[in-house]
Formats: structure tokens, sequence, C-alpha cells
């Protein structure tokens, strides 16, 4: 049960990077589009918007409900980064739903907020994942005792960044007429590097992670990123969105059964078992989950489908 | 300031705001739903009209506001890891199935619903409206049964120093829960109906072209306001007897300045009840004065619903699981700087957000349904 819902957690994450990653990536190459077609890099992910961003709020409240120990230690652990990353966010979906709302003059910061906003966060869940990667100092009590950052997580915020960056290019080639493809091949590049290069210091300065895991999955997502830009661009979106949504998969697999592991005293290392609720909330929860995920499936996917061809819904 | 009392504030501008827009999104979006299902039935093209009309400001709402949620959620985390420690297991199973059950699913229909005017079938598209309102409704049903475990704990047994779920069942038959629901859900339709009766008194009063439109508006606003009214006093005097004998400290002698949000809130319900009663029965025109009432209750309901949560959260402490976990005892141990950094910018955001949505709720409300054309528009408009 515990590792059933250990998965699920790993795949609302995933969910969420790559879904919400298309939200990020448009928004942060939405000056490369001229200011009077930047309107059409939000309407490209207009009708999926909402459904995207609240994978987050599901997988935050089943790391609550199935693993609270793990949120306490994690979310305090990772303070700074996170309140960076929540005030990007606010930032950013206001600034989504108000650009085109607002008088015309302001259009500047509009833009200024959602590109920067998607930029924090985008490097903030990379600092996230590296963070999980490479392990927090924690004290026996599970409180975090030095700096949170180390040479793996700030790369791997780069990495992560890049990566968005890649999905929203493609993404964009596929859903809207602005023309973004010269970015494409040089983006998609320089994401591999990265996530080689998180790879590379992984392999040095972490221990704890199972390299029969991680190594295939790191080639997996580099893999997914360089062949992108031959493909169509719906296939080449799902290549990347896949390569968004694997990095928190790969990461918790590879450091099983440790949830968050302790990179100062040994005792601080919390596993899986240890992280997760009593059997009996998960036997309640599971209820809920069997109910509401393949609904949520269902919707979402006709939502994909009933604006499958269409490039031109405006709302925001 | 040291960081518990930091952590303290920046939950209650949190929540503060956060609820601002909960209730207003709770409250207009039963009334869209039922204009919606009128429009469906009658085939009206006004009812139609102001099922765009009223939608738009729902949905701006929302979205807008959707960001205060996540934050809400961060929280608890952020700030209170010794809450989840404690009492992860049972307060958050209720959290978990609200994200889940209600949120998750709530904005999936929602963005199904504001895009899908022209492409979904009207049975389907009334169908994901109603979809929203219940979710809706289901998201503050678990809300509120979390925060009912908070102020009397039950369902629960105690291992190894921490609470363990025994009873999933009690969290919703706590008696701190079903009248508090009933309370709150009320409050959001009265709040909804004040609002839209005062938008379209300020244009009745202003004589725009829109006659037809907002008294239709205007009636049902007051109707939906007249009917939640006495459910909202009578759910919340329901309460009082609860309260005396599971949180007797909380209407105490020594309450002192406790009893302001308490007094605040009980005499705004009174007077907006008495306020709707009158304007529901004034079936034809309404003079001025009338008018003129309706557009000066519309920030009322929502001073109301702050001083409640005042009351009911500030009368919880310094428990923060009542008689189990101290508020001192479950703060993160941050870095008071921090906290403070934290504090000032998410306040500052919040700010900004509310006074952001309600200039916005102002123009678009002010602009009149003429607006509502661009709510599906035919393409895309470069601007």
């Amino acid at each position: 049960m515990v590792t059933l819902w250990f998965v699920l957690l790993g795949v609302l994450f995933a969910g969420y990077f790559a879904l919400a990653g298309a939200d990020y990536g448009t928004a942060l190459l939405m000056r490369a589009a001229p200011p009077e077609r930047r309107r059409e890099v939000l309407a490209a992910t207009g009708p999926f918007f909402l459904g995207n961003e609240v994978w987050l709020v599901a997988a935050v409240g089943v790391l609550f409900g199935a693993f609270p120990r793990l949120e306490g230690e994690l979310l305090s652990a990772l303070y700074p980064v996170l309140v960076a990353l929540l005030v990007a966010l606010i930032g950013y979906t206001a600034a989504v739903q108000l650009r085109g709302r607002w008088h015309a003059g302001a259009k500047a910061g509009w833009d200024a907020l959602i590109v920067g906003g998607a930029g924090i966060v985008a490097v903030g869940w990379g600092v996230f994942l590296g963070a999980l990667l490479n392990g927090l100092p924690l004290d026996a009590d599970g409180h975090r005792s030095g700096s949170l950052f180390s040479p793996v997580a700030v790369v791997s915020g780069l990495a992560f960044a890049a990566l968005v960056a890649v999905h929203g290019a493609v993404f964009l080639t596929w859903r809207s007429t602005v023309d973004v493809r010269r970015l494409v091949p040089v983006l998609s590049r320089a994401a591999a590097v990265l996530v080689g290069a998180v790879v590379a210091l992984a392999a040095v300065g972490v221990t704890g992670v199972e390299p029969l895991i991680a190594v295939p999955g790191a080639v997996a997502v580099i893999a997914l990123v360089l062949v992108a830009p031959r493909l169509s661009p719906a296939r080449a979106t799902l290549c990347t969105g896949l390569a968004c949504g694997l990095p928190v998969l790969v990461i918790g697999a590879a450091r099983w059964p440790v949830a968050l592991a302790s990179t100062a005293d040994p005792a601080g290392t919390l596993t899986v078992a240890e992280a997760a609720a009593g059997p009996a909330t998960l036997g309640v929860l599971v209820w809920f989950a069997a109910l509401v995920l393949p609904l949520v499936a269902a919707f979402q996917g006709m939502c994909w489908w009933a604006f499958r061809g269409d490039r031109r819904p405006v709302f925001w | 300031m040291d960081a518990l009392v930091l952590a303290r504030l920046q939950f209650a501008v949190t929540t503060s705001f956060h609820f601002l827009f909960v209730l207003l999104t709770l409250g207009l979006v039963t009334l869209v739903a039922i204009t919606q299902t009128r429009a469906h039935r009658r085939g009206d093209p006004v009812l139609w009209r102001m099922t765009r009309f009223w939608g738009h400001l729902y949905v701006i709402n929302y979205a807008v506001g959707i960001a205060t949620g996540i934050v809400m959620e961060f929280q608890f985390g952020l700030n209170w890891s010794g809450l989840s420690a404690f009492a992860g297991d049972v307060f958050g199973a209720p959290l978990a199935v609200e994200t889940l059950v209600a949120f998750f699913l709530e904005s999936t229909f929602l963005g199904l619903w504001i895009f899908g005017w022209d492409r979904l079938s009207p049975r389907l598209h009334l169908a994901l409206i109603w979809l929203v309102a219940l979710t809706a409704y289901a998201s503050a049903l678990w809300i509120m049964s979390a925060n009912a475990f908070l102020q009397h704990p039950v369902g629960y047994e105690l291992s190894d120093g921490v609470l363990r779920l025994t009873d999933f069942g009690a969290l919703l038959s706590n008696p701190t829960f079903g009248s508090a629901l009933l309370h709150v859900l009320t409050a959001a339709l009265l709040t909804g109906g004040v609002v839209m009766a005062g938008i379209s008194a300020w244009h009745l009063l202003r004589g725009t072209a829109e006659t037809e439109f907002f008294r239709r508006s205007m009636r049902q606003g007051v109707i939906a306001a007249a009917v939640s009214a006495p459910f909202v006093v009578g759910a919340g005097i329901a309460q009082f007897p609860i309260i005396n004998e599971l949180q007797p400290d909380k209407l105490g002698e020594d309450t002192g300045a406790l009893g302001i949000p308490l007094a605040l809130m009980m005499n705004i319900g009174v007077v907006l009840l008495i306020t709707n009663l009158v304007l529901a029965h004034m079936r034809r025109r309404q003079p001025r004065w009338a008018l003129w009432l309706a557009v000066l209750a519309i920030p009322w309901p929502f001073v109301a619903a702050i001083s409640g949560w005042v009351f009911r959260e500030v009368g919880r402490q310094p428990w923060l699981v009542y008689g189990l976990l101290r508020t001192e005892d479950a703060a993160s141990q941050t870095d008071p700087t921090m906290m403070l950094l934290s504090f000032v910018a998410f306040t500052a955001m919040f700010a900004a957000l509310a006074f952001l949505d309600w200039r916005l709720l102002a123009k678009v409300a002010r602009r009149g349904p003429v607006s509502t054309p661009e709510f599906v528009p035919q393409e895309v408009r470069a601007w």
C-alpha cells in the first residue's frame, strides 16, 4: 500500500511537471514572439491551463495526506526555494489572467512578470529535484542543519529550466503559429548537456543512488530531448513532456527505499515507510483516489480532444 | 519578532485572503449554475447573457484566486511541520481528499466549461457548471471537516507520540463540523447574492441601457441572499451550545478582544438578513434608497466572514489541535529573518492580488454585459 501511494505521488508530480511544464516553457519564450503575437503564446495553453496547474495541488495534497512526515521535513527544509517559487507562481498565474484585461500600456510589465515568474518557477522545481537527488543536510530530528544548495541542486535547477524551455518551444510549434522553431535545436542541446552535467556531478559526489536506475533514466531523458527536434510537433511535445515528467520518477526510484536522504546525520534520513501515514489513512484515501483519478484523466483527456486541432480559443 | 508570531500572522493573512476569494467563488458559482439552468430550460436570451456576464466575473475571481489556495496548501509543511508530523495521519486525510476530489476535479471541469461554450453540447456544458459547483461544495465540506478536527479532535488514537486515524466517519459526524459547514456555505451564497444585487443596483441607479438585464439579475441576487441569510444566522447560533460544551474558553468571561469580531459578524449578519428580506418584498420597482442599500451592502459579507474566522481560529488558541497540540509546538524551526521575509513577500503579493482582482471585477462589472461576447471571441485578437 505504501509503495502504491509512493508511485501515485510520483505520477502526480510527473504529471504536473509534464503538463504545467508546457505552461512555464511557453511563458519563458514569450519574448521570442513579437509583442502583437504574445497573446497567442498564452492562448496556446489556454484551455488546459487550470487543469495543468492543479496537478500540483493534487500532488501536494497526496504528499500531505499519505506522507505527512515527508511533507513537513521536505517543505520546511527547502523553505527559501519554495517561498521564492510560490511568490513567482502567484505573480505568474495572476499575470497570465490579467495581461489581456488590463489597459494596453501595462503589457510590458505583465510580460516581464510572466517570463520572470515562469523562469523562477522552472529553476525552483529543478533545485527541488536536485535536492531530492543530492539529499539535504538534516539532523537526527529531520531539521536542516546546513545549506540546501549543492552543486547538483544548482545545476539541476538550470537543467530543469532548459527541459521546460524545450518543451515550451515544441509545444508552441505544435499549438500556435508563433515561430520558435529555430530555438528548438539549441535549447534541446543545452538541456541534454545540463542533464548530463547533473548526472556527472551526482556520479562524483552523491551516494545512495542506484546507478542501474539513475543512469538509464538520465539517458532516456537526454534521448527524448535530442530526438524531439526531428519529430512532428505533436510527437515532439509528447517526448519533451515525458522528459519533463521523468526526472522525478527516476529520482524517486533510484533513491528507493529512501524518501529524503540526509547528507549530514545518517539518522536524519527518512525512508518511504517512515514517511507514510498509517494503513488506516492510506486505506481510506485509496478509495477516493480510485474514484477521482480516472475521472480526472477522462475529463482532461476530453479537454485535449475537444481542443485538439484548434489554435483559436482565447480567454486569457 | 519571533518566528512563531510571524508564522501565525502569515497563516492568518494567507487564510483571510484565500477566503475572500473562496467566499465569492462559492456563492457566484451557485448563482451561475442556477442562471444557466433557467436559461437552458427557457431559452431566454436575457438569461443566457446573464449566465455569461456573471460567469465571467466568477471565472476572473476563481482564476486570480487559485494561487492563494496553492500557498495555503504549502504553508502547512513550510511553517507548521510539527502539525504534519504529529497529526498528519488524521488531519492530512480530509485535506488530501479535498485536493483530489474537489480541487483537482473542479479545475478540470471549470477549464472545460470556460472554453466549451461553442464546442460542447449545451446539455454537457450545463452539466459541467453543476459539476464545478458540486466539487466546489465538496471542497468546502472536506476543508471544514479538517478544520473541525482542529477544533475538536475525533476519530484518532495516540500511539508512539503521533495521532493515527481510527475512524474516518467520525471526522464527518464531528459536532463542530455540520452546522459550521452549513454556516459557511450559506454565507457564501449570501455573499454571491449581495454582490450580484449590489452590482445590478449600481447599474439601475446609473440608468444604463440594460434595465431588463439588471432588474432580473438584482431580483435573483436579492432572493438568493434573502433565502440564505436566515440559514446563515441560524447555523451560526446553532454553534453556540456546541462551543460552550467543547471549547468553553472561547466564550468564557475573559475572552476580551475576541468579543469584537464575534459582535461584528453577528450584527452584519442580522442587518444583511433584514435588508435582503425588505428588498425581496419590493417586487416591482425599487426606490433609489433601496438600490443604494444594495450597493452599500457589497463589502459587508466579506467583513463578517473574516470576523467569523478570526473568532473561530483565534478562539482555538493556545491549541493548534484542541487539547492535543499547542501552536508553539507545531511551528517549523525556521530562521526568523527568513520567516519575516516570506511573510512580507506573501502579504504583499496577496494584497496586490486582491487589489487587482477587485479592480478587474469592478471594471468588468461597470462595463456591463456588453463585454460578454469577448468571453468566447471568434478569432485571436492580438493586442
